[in-house]
């Protein structure tokens, strides 16, 4: 094979992969399962297809978006078809994940491999679980045991389950309501036909009362389906590994084929992003799962064009890296509910969250870009043979160019959001943690600008101060959310806390490996 | 003027720009992370509204560090010597001027909105009518009797001359108050019913009243001070508590003394006594501050999502009645969009009662502009600098 080809061939491929999944699942059983998933209902405020349900709950419940047992596969509506129209079936899904051994020992069993538990083995411990559930409900949530954080979530999961068939309403009227009721029926008698018959009439009676809202919710499946940002995670790991194996091999076909993929990438990207922007008709960013899939396409639309600026490698390799870093967060993030939710009272304005958060988002991209460029400066410095000052300095004007940005987007996002609090709670500056995490951010890249401009900074501290940008960015987006406090908090998250934890000692020790003299290193590379 | 110029290059050195940005992290960090112990108002008063903050070493206050004022002080500072001696008035440096301009007038504004700016709520039932605001936290004595049938007069003793204790005069009025005892934060109960007190008739010594259970104290020799244990409890500084202020207040008409009573913030009802044929109440309140208009509340509504508890929006329809200037006119207070009026701006803040009282926080803030301002200039200089920047940076070879 002639490497010339590799790009074209390579991007082909992968085409015609994403075009594959696309298509529906097809189920053996006769039931239409795909219409049934397509049906919109109304819940959480707004119209969303019965599938959507189904992945949120099962995600919400069982922690992933389809259930196994054995050797046996649901798809999350299949398991919704069960839970409504079926329970006894459903209750002896093993649905509820308990890892803690001191609530298994409430029950009187022993821990083994198997973590999941079906209703209908809670369902004798039932009162006891609610009774520890109340004692630790009067607990605050950042001062619970580990017990009692498990009994709660377990509570609360068992409560999901059981109210689920009460949690949306159909669409259409009084006819839904019959034909829902025959659907029920033919689905627990396992009669397809009769299913289908009542579905498909089902379907046309929500048709006809809300032709828009039903047209919605049969994308909103697709996008359900096709899961383009679980493609482009892959597509960006496969981007990150071809530019760093083209410094070795084929340089040329495999910096090419990492290109266009990438270019790949980001318009699947761009796809999912605004898909979920017409589905909710809202600005990009409304909730921390939506900042997360912002932050990344941001970054990696930034490090496109660096990429078309400096033809290096670096802008590819970089935007890679943070593109897949902020979908698996995202991706983990997704598991606290629906991410299409309506907006609460005071952020239900479109103008803000178009201005202050995209511009805060977009200042968090940047920032990120640039102390992922610093790591890059650093580990070059170390681990590559042909780094020299031309690479060096390069690097450092990129650093440069992209904090200015992140200044810029930073400091107009902040007062931005000032002046949104000036108009909705009377003050434009209250030093509540989310304002004083925006505000860190822009000091620090106001910092490192001043010292650069100063020339009290050599091209090497530069690099390090943009690593360090990457902890205050994380603390600020994260961290202040686990303060539990201000008018801003979304929840207290236990388990990103330690996740934020390892990222911020991994900034400071690659701040450590950048701090590494250069006559020791001289050193080491030649003994 | 050249006397002055090498003191003010050192002033407008970027050292001292990195050392107060430098600064002010550490602040903001520390700052935020005391608002989980002590609250969002508490800390954001200790850190940034103040000039040194203070730490409570062996029973003194010691200033160990320059507080957010002070920081701000010098980043001002630096920030006017370096347009003295360090910019070049040039055209090429047009954004850095605009955009360190625009910080001037935002470190300005933000100042004066700290120390000049005043919140207070305002609560309002439908069909009722308000012309004060009160207070979140501080609270007053009010002592009122009335002229006639439809006028009161009212005085009232802020929370810190209670603090003094002590006697307070009182100009045009037959009475004075002597403040015996003054307590931040009172926890008030059922007392077990006194055997040994003096009687609610007889004056009070000049040693105090009698002592009740251990632990707790009660000077009251009037009111219903005398069926209740006062304990003095650790004041409370966190956003959704308030201190429960107490006072044991004595109230003379010359050297007679009236009786002594306890006010507390916890009572609620006011109490009263006679003087020379006319009633006067007393009252702990949150401290009030009296308009020359009054706001009505008309409607009320708490929107939702459909099928959902989750608010989508909270408006108030008000009418706004002012006599002097002439103003009587209905107006909408929603989500994200205040009413702005003779310098005061009101916000839909909460709301009780079944949805029927409407909260509004009203604000003070004589700088409310300034941030407008100072976004516009800092947006406009930064956008000519960097832009600029970037677009030789993109046009570079590589």
């Amino acid at each position: 094979m002639k490497a010339s080809k590799l790009p074209a061939l390579l991007l082909a491929l992968f085409s015609v992969y994403l075009l594959a999944e696309l298509r529906s699942p097809s189920y053996e059983s006769g039931f239409d399962v795909n219409g049934f998933a397509r049906l919109p209902v109304l819940n959480g405020g707004r119209v969303k297809p019965l599938d959507t349900i189904a992945r949120t709950f099962l995600l919400m419940i069982h922690g992933k978006q389809t259930l196994r047992s054995g050797r046996k596969r649901k798809d999350a509506v299949q398991w919704l078809m069960d839970v409504l129209f079926d329970p006894a079936k459903a209750e002896s899904d093993p649905l509820f994940e308990i890892d803690d051994p001191e609530v298994l020992g409430m029950f009187g069993i022993q821990q083994t491999k198997n973590r999941y538990y079906a209703f209908t083995d809670l369902a004798p411990f039932a009162g006891e679980i609610e009774k520890q559930a109340v004692k630790a409900d009067e607990v605050k949530p950042e001062q619970r045991s580990r017990f009692q954080r498990s009994v709660h979530k377990l509570q609360s999961r068992l409560i999901l389950f059981q109210s689920l068939g009460d949690t949306f309403q159909l669409l259409g009227g009084g006819a839904s309501a019959e034909f829902y009721a025959k659907i029920s029926e033919a689905y627990r008698a396992g009669e397809p036909q009769g299913f289908n018959l009542a579905l498909k009439g089902l379907q046309q009676a929500v048709a006809e009362s809300a032709p828009q809202e039903n047209s919605r919710a049969g994308y909103e499946r697709l996008f359900n389906v096709f899961q383009p940002f679980y493609q482009c995670v892959i597509l960006y790991m496969v981007v990150f590994l071809l530019t760093f194996l083209s410094r070795m091999f084929w340089p040329e076909a495999l910096y090419r084929s990492a290109f266009w993929l990438l270019l790949l990438a980001f318009g699947l990207h761009t796809v999912g992003l605004s898909a979920r922007m017409w589905i909710q008709a809202r600005p990009p960013v409304t909730n921390l799962y939506s900042s997360a899939i912002f932050v990344g396409w941001f970054s990696v639309l930034m490090g496109v064009v660096l990429e078309k600026i400096t033809k290096r490698g670096l802008g590819s390799i970089v935007a890679s890296a943070i593109g897949f870093i902020t979908l698996i967060i995202a991706h983990n993030l997704a598991s606290e509910g629906d991410t299409l939710e309506m907006m609460r009272a005071v952020l239900d304005s479109n103008f803000w969250l178009a201005t202050h958060v995209v511009c805060i988002t977009i200042g968090y991209a940047s920032t990120f870009l640039s102390g992922f460029l610093g790591i890059l400066y650093v580990l070059r410095r170390i681990f590559d043979k042909r780094w020299d000052e031309g690479t060096a300095s390069a690097l450092e004007g990129m650093i440069y160019g992209v904090v200015c940005f992140s200044a810029f987007f930073s400091f107009l996002g902040t007062v931005l959001g000032g002046i949104w609090a000036d108009q909705s709670w009377g003050r434009f500056w209250g030093w509540d943690p989310k304002e004083n995490g925006a505000l860190m951010i822009v000091l620090w890249n106001v910092f490192i600008l001043h010292a650069r401009i100063g020339g009290l900074a050599s091209q090497r501290s530069i690099a390090l101060m943009a690593v360090f940008g990457n902890v205050i960015t994380a603390v600020s987006w994260f961290g202040v959310n686990m303060l539990g406090i201000g008018l801003h908090s979304y929840g207290f998250m236990d388990q990103a806390f330690v996740w934020l934890a390892i990222f911020c000692a991994s900034q400071f020790a690659v701040i450590g490996l950048g701090m590494v003299p250069e006559p020791v290193l001289r050193a080491w590379r030649n003994p | 003027m050249n006397k002055w110029r090498p003191l003010l290059e050192r002033l407008a050195s970027v050292r001292l720009t990195l050392f107060c940005i430098a600064f002010l992290m550490v602040l903001v960090l520390f700052g935020t992370l005391a608002q989980v112990q002590i609250g969002t108002f508490a800390a954001q008063k200790m850190y940034f509204n103040s000039f040194w903050i203070y730490k409570d070493i062996l029973g003194m206050d010691v200033p160990v560090l320059p507080g957010g004022l002070t920081v701000g002080a010098v980043w001002m500072v630096n920030l006017l010597a370096a347009f003295a001696v360090r910019f070049d008035y040039e055209r090429k440096h047009l954004g850095i001027l605009l955009s360190h301009f625009g910080l001037i007038v935002l470190f300005g504004g933000q100042f004066l909105a700290q120390t000049l700016g005043r919140e207070s709520q305002m609560p309002i039932e439908i069909g009722q009518s308000s012309n004060f605001s009160e207070s979140f936290r501080d609270m007053e004595l009010a002592v009122s009797g009335d002229v006639d049938s439809d006028i009161d007069e009212v005085t009232v003793i802020p929370e810190r001359a209670l603090r003094r204790e002590g006697r307070i005069e009182i100009p045009r009025q037959p009475y004075f108050l002597n403040i015996k005892k003054y307590i931040r934060n009172a926890q008030v109960g059922m007392a077990p019913p006194p055997a040994d007190r003096p009687s609610g008739d007889r004056p009070a010594s000049p040693a105090g009243g009698g002592v009740g259970a251990p632990g707790t104290h009660s000077m009251a020799t009037r009111g219903i001070g005398l069926q209740v244990s006062v304990q003095e409890a650790d004041p409370v500084s966190s956003d959704d508590e308030i201190n429960n202020v107490s006072a044991f207040v004595e109230v003379l008409e010359g050297e007679r003394s009236l009786g002594t009573w306890l006010v507390s913030f916890g009572l609620g009802a006011p109490q009263s006594f006679d003087l020379g044929g006319k009633k006067y109440r007393l009252m702990m309140r949150l401290a009030r501050r009296y308009y020359p208009f009054t706001l009505t509340l008309k409607e009320f509504h708490h929107d939702i999502y459909p099928g959902t508890d989750i608010p989508k929006n909270f408006s108030s329809l008000v009418r706004l009645t002012d006599p002097e200037k002439n103003e009587s006119r209905d107006a909408l207070i929603y989500m994200n969009n205040p009413l702005r009026y003779a310098g005061h701006t009101f916000y839909q803040a909460s709301f009780g009662k079944n949805d029927t009282l409407s909260v509004f926080q009203v604000v003070k803030n004589p700088a409310w502009l300034t941030p407008y301002i100072s976004c516009f200039l800092v947006v406009l200089g930064l956008g000519i600098q960097f832009f600029g920047h970037l677009s030789s940076f993109a046009r570079r070879p590589s």
